[in-house]
């Protein structure tokens, strides 16, 4: 390793251009003829600056040492693959982390890490169900489901294990973390061979494996006492070593800046080293013959080609000051000292708040700068690029309104505030009346959702703030892993209509004191691109399911996605309520339902190619939702959070353009910016470009905005939608990138991840906003609700959004002026010293000597 | 986590230029530097200064630095009748012009004479009385042969103590000239090269230590107080031996007396002077500026560039 890490070492830091520079003047300085001054002015300050980053890389390579080694090292009860069928010994073994290869079966226990991805075969649980933590993925801290895949679970592991022949997997985009899939191929046993009479199918079963099969590596096994696996990747091949790419590699504008002052100097160097070094030899050929007491370098057919060069190449070593050596060293101690004092600051940390979300958010801690190299484009951001939500919101939702069958109940307004629909006594009365489908709508909040029930854990923080609502809570905790969820199935409960357990197979809940209990039958899982979910649900009575009753699906989503499913003749008024609920900034969800019949072919997981199954089976989800009944529409709100609306004045003051970039429905998100940028601009024209999708117009409609915002002279916004961002062509998004960029604000909605990256700072807190933070020139995260992501792909970590206000206009400020002013002094500090230099080479016979003695030089310079 | 430091709350100064300020630092600054030039040129004008310049007067004596006769030049020169003469210690300097002593390829450049270590290399240079042979100076690649070139440039009869001492620093008599003592075949001391050790002669080492500027003065001896008489007449006697008409330079011997600002020199009174009117101007420069139209102090329209 020792050999490897200094030529290693050594090559990176010449990938700089300025190292590089000065390891070419020390070179030089190493012939005494060149050398104006002692080797060492050079050699020693160079020596230090490399020292000084190799010691900083050996301590963080070190640190990785160390971590890999205790995750290498960590013990694991394996049987192994290779070779054991030959010597018949099935044992399983301890062996360390490093030693597991593919194709080994782990054993896993109870809050281990997974050490590798690995295909689940057995668990404790009779259900064969385990829960994993992944919060080291993806920082999401909910417990996820796992099951095995259906294999017959009379054969012992070993069983299995000697059967499984073949599992093919499908590769997957590179930064599809959580994606897995595959095929499980397990050999037919004796007993099954003898049963297949018919002897036509193949001799083995195939079994598709998913996400849900997976446990991928780093995630920890929660509430399971143990399962087994087989490694399907190991070491780098993992979708967690995959995806660790070498970090984006960001500099600060002034780097820059002082990057491309350099080179200017550099050519400023050698025109007056050539100048000077050109007089050199003039006066050399004009006294030398005279002075003899030179050692004369005049031969009588006048001066040799490396004479010539001798005194010009002199005069560029005397100038090497110009540039100073030390910079780059006192920039990055100014930039960790910048990191500290963010680090530091009071003024951006929660520690004096209590209370367990600001533990939960912040863990106690403030703003983090991570990444120190860029700590001046702080003080330079130009446009700030805002996720919406749970950055610009809390993203604690409440579920404030709702409409069901055509009727409105609690009250969208923004006056309202911290009121939520459990109190609109108007509801109460209806549930009270007894209304079926107002049942059915409560049943969907209830059972639509992927929410895990915890049953009292009083050390739970999280319960001490459900039990501190007076809800009748059954002692039971949600777990969800969206806010969204957590507000709705709360609410019903509130409403009467609590969730009170959930396994993997059943759900039950109480509907006016009555215990319902339902068997999932099939789960259509919510995606980004579906903005869907739905349930299908098999009533059970305590005598048995009965078979005339039929299915349930229940379905909520977006409504544009949903809209089109739903039996004819459903919107009516509820449209108009979604409309108005967006206007008021909530965020609406249609909930649907559809009884189906029992012969519903539900199984489709069966498909035995692995080519297509993604989008076969999507075309089947859709098959099975359509001609639903709309049971009503849900209003959430996700408040904005404290102090939003006066950093947003500030940073309007500071002349930063704020774009907000949201998920969220074009009325929700023309809403949400009226009420932030009000600060803004008291006289906002709204120029909504969302509707335009003809291309053609585009471009019309973008001029008459601009016309527009010429006439308000200020205080222009733009909304522009997804769809109509993707219908552009280059030159077009080149024309609207132009146009936006003189406009004061710009909301993005609708927008899929990958539409967000293409669009400067960046702030954001989920998984979705990583491309965007991480293609931004400055990117931060917010440590938020939605796991940590964001703040592992970010430059800067803040708590608040508000924390940006003192980041930028204090912090940024502050590390641009200090950098800057160090910078100046710097360069001149070399210059006053260099042109000493220039002056005395007029006293000296443009000789090239130097003024200055050694040790001085090398003092100057570092 | 709540110190002045961490919270950058720490005091600090930074004033904010306002013309007030501006205008008073200036003029104060300009009043100073007067202030300080007057007393500067006061003193450079106690100091007496006695210059005469014989290459020329001695051109007819002129011979080779190794002949073994010689005939001497004598100058007479008449003290001036300033008591200052006689108060006050008197300095004998030679001075030269248009000797390049601190140019790169003139033998005197080495940073330590016995540091032979420290550019490895030797010097080499031709023999100034045979051009065809070479002298390699190791290690200390020193120029013998102009200082003993000059070693008899002027003696006086009297006044001038014959022996050079106290005319060098003290750091070079005692750290930089004493050898350390290597082995024989450490260093060959033979043939061509031949190298200095343990070198007491104040003289050399005075000239070897670099003049800055091509014109300069270097010490010679000191006279005592008392010793020479104001208004008394004195001879010169030179051998004119080191040549300067090669490269058309001048040779001069100075007599002065000092006062705390060292040897006549009214450069840095002048330098002094022209920075104090400067600062004065500008000042009254200001000031007028301000009361004609004065400028709206922290006035956002100035931000206003483009």
């Amino acid at each position: 390793m020792c050999i490897k890490f200094i030529p290693l070492s050594l090559y990176e830091q010449l990938e700089r251009h300025t190292n590089r520079y000065f390891l070419f003047i020390a070179i030089l300085q190493l012939d005494p003829h060149l050398t104006p001054t002692h080797p060492a002015t050079t050699w020693g300050p160079l020596a230090i600056i490399f020292i000084f980053t190799a010691i900083r890389e050996l301590a963080d390579d070190w640190q990785r040492f160390l971590a890999d080694r205790s995750a290498n090292s960590r013990q694991y009860t394996v049987m192994s693959a290779a070779g054991n069928e030959a010597k018949g010994n099935m044992d399983f073994k301890k062996l360390d982390a490093e030693m597991i290869s593919v194709g080994d079966l782990v054993v896993i226990r109870q809050d281990q890490e997974i050490p590798c991805d690995i295909m689940l075969l057995g668990t404790s649980h009779a259900d064969g169900c385990c829960f994993i933590e992944t919060s080291n993925l993806d920082g999401e801290a909910d417990f996820k489901l796992r099951r095995t895949p259906p294999l017959s679970s009379t054969q012992s592991l070993k069983e299995i294990k000697s059967l499984v022949s073949e599992i093919d997997c499908i590769e997957v985009p590179y930064d599809a973390q959580h994606e897995l899939k595959g095929m499980l191929w397990v050999l037919k046993s004796k007993a099954e061979m003898d049963l297949d009479v018919m002897g036509r199918s193949e001799a083995r079963h195939g079994y598709p494996i998913g996400e849900t099969q997976a446990l991928l590596q780093g995630s920890q096994l929660k509430n399971t006492e143990w399962v087994c696996g087989i490694a399907l990747y190991t070491g780098n091949q993992t979708r967690l070593g995959r995806s660790r790419r070498p970090p984006a590699c960001k500099r600060s504008e002034l780097d820059g800046a002082i990057d491309s002052i350099s080179a200017v100097v550099f050519v400023g160097q050698a025109i007056l080293a050539a100048i000077l070094g050109g007089l050199g030899n003039q006066w050399m050929s004009m006294h030398g013959e005279g002075a003899w007491y030179l050692r004369s370098a005049v031969s009588s057919e006048g001066l040799s080609l490396y004479e010539s060069a001798v005194i010009p190449l002199r005069f560029l070593l005397l100038m090497s000051t110009l540039i100073p050596l030390s910079i780059q060293v006192t920039m990055d101690t100014c930039k960790w000292l910048y990191s500290m004092w963010i680090g530091w600051d009071l003024g951006m940390s929660q520690c004096d708040r209590v209370g367990k979300r600001d533990a939960e958010r912040g863990g106690g801690g403030g703003a983090t700068l991570r990444n120190s190299d860029i700590a001046e484009n702080l003080g330079q951001v130009g446009i700030l690029l805002s996720d919406k939500t749970g950055t610009l919101t809390e993203n604690l939702m409440a579920l404030k309104a709702c409409s069901i069958n055509g009727r409105m109940y609690g009250e969208p307004t923004a006056e309202s505030e911290r009121r939520k629909v459990q109190s609109d006594p108007r509801l109460i009365a209806a549930i009270e009346r007894g209304d079926e489908s107002l049942f059915n709508y409560m049943r969907a909040l209830a059972l639509c959702n992927t929410v895990a029930t915890v049953k009292g854990d009083a050390s739970n923080k999280k319960e001490e703030e459900e039990a501190a609502n007076d809800y009748e809570n059954e002692g039971v905790v949600y777990e969800a892993s969206s806010p969204d969820e957590d507000a709705l199935v709360s609410s019903a409960r509130a409403l009467g209509f609590p969730l009170l357990d959930r396994s993997t197979d059943t759900i039950s809940i109480r509907v006016r004191g009555q215990v319902e209990t339902y068997r999932i039958l099939r789960e259509l899982e919510f995606s980004s691109d579906r903005k869907r979910m739905s349930i299908v649900l098999e009533r059970c009575y305590d005598n048995g399911p009965d078979s005339r009753e039929k299915l349930y699906m229940f379905t909520k989503g977006a409504d544009e996605v949903l809209r089109p499913l739903l039996a004819p003749n459903q919107v009516g008024e509820t449209v108009a309520h979604i409309d108005d609920f967006a206007r008021m900034g909530l965020r609406t969800l249609l909930v649907a339902f559809k009884r189906l019949e029992r012969k519903t072919r539900l199984s489709f997981s069966l498909v035995s190619s692995l080519d297509g199954r993604e989008a076969r089976i999507l075309q089947a989800y859709e098959m099975l939702e359509s001609g639903m009944q709309l049971l009503g529409a849900t209003g959430i709100e996700d408040r904005l959070q404290e102090g939003v609306f006066d950093t947003m004045m500030s940073l309007r003051d500071a002349q930063i353009k704020v774009w907000m970039v949201t998920g969220d429905k074009l009325s929700t998100a023309k809403q949400q910016i009226q009420e932030v940028c009000s600060a803004n601009s008291s006289s906002s024209s709204g120029g909504v470009l969302g509707k335009v999708n003809m291309q053609g117009n585009l471009r019309h409609s973008v001029k008459s905005v601009l016309n527009g915002g010429g006439q308000h002279a200020c205080g222009v916004s733009a909304l522009i939608t997804g769809s109509c961002l993707s219908a552009m062509s280059e030159s077009q998004k080149m024309k609207f990138t132009h146009c936006a960029l003189s406009l004061d604000s710009v909301v993005c909605c609708r927008l899929t991840p990958d539409q967000k990256a293409p669009v400067i700072a960046s702030i954001g807190d989920g998984a979705n906003d990583v491309a965007m933070i991480q293609t931004a020139h400055l990117g931060i995260g917010i440590i938020g609700r939605e796991g940590a992501h964001a703040v592992r792909a970010c430059d800067v970590s803040v708590v608040y959004f508000r924390d940006i206000r003192r980041l930028f206009l204090l912090h940024g400020t502050f590390s641009y002026q200090r950098s800057a002013l160090i910078a100046q002094l710097s360069f001149f500090k070399s210059w006053a010293f260099c042109f000493g230099q220039v002056f005395f080479a007029y006293f000296s016979g443009f000789g090239g000597t130097s003024m200055y003695d050694p040790f001085s030089i090398a003092a100057c310079e570092s | 986590m709540d110190t002045a430091f961490k919270q950058q709350r720490l005091r600090a100064w930074q004033p904010i230029l306002t013309p007030k300020w501006v205008i008073s630092s200036f003029f104060a600054v300009g009043v100073a530097f007067i202030g300080i030039a007057i007393g500067i040129l006061g003193a450079s004008n106690q100091v007496q200064e006695l210059s005469l310049q014989y290459d020329a007067k001695c051109e007819n004596h002129f011979m080779s630095w190794n002949a073994s006769s010689y005939s001497e030049c004598i100058l007479n020169f008449t003290l001036p009748s300033n008591d200052k003469w006689a108060t006050s210690e008197v300095y004998v300097y030679y001075e030269l012009s248009n000797f390049y002593q601190n140019h790169r390829q003139a033998p005197f450049l080495q940073l330590n004479p016995f540091d032979s270590d420290a550019f490895g290399f030797a010097d080499k240079f031709q023999d100034p009385q045979d051009a065809s042979k070479e002298l390699y100076m190791y290690p200390c690649g020193l120029v013998n042969g102009p200082c003993h070139l000059l070693q008899p440039l002027i003696t006086s009869r009297r006044p001038c103590p014959t022996n050079p001492s106290g005319i060098a620093w003290k750091s070079d008599v005692d750290k930089k000239y004493i050898a350390p003592i290597k082995d024989a075949s450490g260093l060959p001391n033979q043939g061509s090269f031949f190298c200095w050790h343990n070198v007491s002669d104040e003289d050399f080492i005075v000239w070897m230590r670099v003049a800055a500027l091509p014109r300069f003065k270097k010490l010679y001896r000191k006279i005592p107080a008392n010793k020479l008489k104001p208004g008394a007449t004195y001879s010169l006697i030179i051998q004119n031996r080191f040549p300067v008409k090669d490269f058309g330079g001048t040779k001069t011997f100075v007599l002065s007396t000092t006062s705390w600002i060292g040897g006549k020199n009214n450069f840095l009174g002048i330098a002094y002077i022209v920075v104090g009117i400067i600062c004065v101007a500008l000042a009254i420069i200001f000031l007028v500026k301000h009361l004609i139209s004065p400028r709206i102090l922290g006035d956002p329209r100035y931000l206003n560039w483009k």
